[in-house]
């Protein structure tokens, strides 16, 4: 386990008649025990710029990136020298607050995750060299008249928003970020996936089970106050 | 105007190997967009217990919104399995199990945007500040 020591200190010497000044330590440890955190997304640093507005927004953790009710901590600082210049903080679609240049924040994410869609993909009947199947982007053109080897293959590509395994001509599609992605309801038809079937042979690749996903309600979402450049310093510590 | 600090340490030399810890900022709480102080404070401390539910730690009221507030709150139980759940209206933002602090903007984007906390596990002392412009006072019940 890692050692990570975090205090905060809060000091004044005239915002009261008597000086303001504690200071409080804690080291980070999983939920519920002593263990300590011992992963990171790292120390980033992350520019805004752009100049529509509609598109400024970053999310810059999504749940799916830690543990659901762990006792993960997110580290933000926005590094701008212009006292107007804020970040505005969401947790999903609520507002937590505003970073104005210099701040910092500190806290506890629950990121509560949704669930992943999933579906399964059944190669069948008779599949020809040249055939092929196309979704989310991905080609696969078969290089064998076995069946197995083309779900094979279809199983080996790197899908964008999706990951996969396999069992004998079945492929199990996973997203990779826990959302409504709108590909399957239950057991429908995928959305979007294109089938070349060059000798008519019957080859198909049907749905036959699936789940649809939901979307996640923690991600951390940042949005800056102008679409001029700012940078964001941030750190995720997680289970 | 007054000059409130506010200063975060974060350190480890083993979670990265080869790469030593040691993350330092500082920010003096400011009025939102100006370099004028924060010069309102609330503080205290109590304790929550698993049957005192969702309570409000801080409502947000019109004169409020859009400021530059900003909120400590430290759960002082110091048995580990005890947690205070923080939420912000109807979202959940995080646990904040014994000995854990927070210190986060709390802009106050609209007047429901209360900080609500919940003692989980068992009953946790707790201690809070809130850095703050205005506010509107609600007349009592």
């Amino acid at each position: 386990m890692a050692t990570i020591n975090a205090t905060l200190t809060l000091s004044s010497g005239d915002l009261l008649t008597s000086n303001l000044a504690f200071s409080v330590g804690s080291t980070l440890s999983k939920a519920g025990n002593s263990t300590g955190l011992e992963q990171t997304s790292g120390l980033s640093r992350t520019n805004f710029l752009s100049t529509d507005p509609a598109s400024r927004s970053k999310i810059i953790y999504r749940a799916d990136d830690a543990a659901t009710n762990g006792a993960n901590k997110v580290y933000l600082k926005n590094l701008s020298t212009t006292a107007a210049e804020f970040f505005t903080v969401y947790i999903d679609q609520e507002e937590m607050g505003r970073l104005y240049a210099g701040d910092f924040a500190f806290f506890p994410w629950s990121a509560t995750q949704g669930t992943l869609e999933t579906f399964v993909v059944t190669a069948t009947g008779t599949v020809a060299v040249g055939d092929s199947w196309t979704f989310d982007g991905i080609t696969t053109t078969s290089t064998s008249t076995a069946i197995n080897t083309f779900a094979g293959q279809v199983d080996n590509e790197h899908y964008p928003n999706w990951t996969t395994s396999i069992s004998t001509a079945a492929v199990t599609f996973t997203a990779r970020h826990a959302s409504v992605n709108g590909v399957v309801t239950g057991t429908t038809a995928i959305t979007g996936d294109t089938l070349v079937d060059l000798a008519d042979s019957n080859f198909t690749m049907p749905i036959t089970s699936g789940a649809a996903g939901t979307r996640s309600e923690a991600d951390i979402v940042v949005l800056p106050s102008v679409a001029t450049t700012m940078d964001l310093e941030h750190m995720l510590f997680k289970q | 105007m007054a000059t409130t600090t506010a200063s975060v340490s974060i350190s480890s030399s083993d979670l990265q190997v080869g790469n030593q810890l040691a993350l330092n900022a500082s920010t003096t709480c400011m009025k939102a967009g100006l370099t004028t102080g924060l010069e309102k404070i609330e503080m205290g401390k109590n304790t929550l217990t698993v049957a005192d539910g969702s309570t409000s730690l801080k409502l947000a009221t019109t004169a409020g919104v859009d400021g530059a507030s900003k909120v400590y709150l430290c759960n002082n139980a110091t048995d580990e399995t005890f947690y205070i759940r923080l939420d912000l209206h109807d979202t959940i933002v995080g646990r904040l199990y014994a000995g854990d602090w927070l210190f986060i903007p709390w802009s106050q984007n609209d007047t429901t945007n209360e900080l609500v906390i919940q003692a989980i596990g068992g009953s946790c002392p707790y201690e809070y500040a809130i850095f703050k412009e205005d506010e509107t006072v609600v007349a009592g019940a």
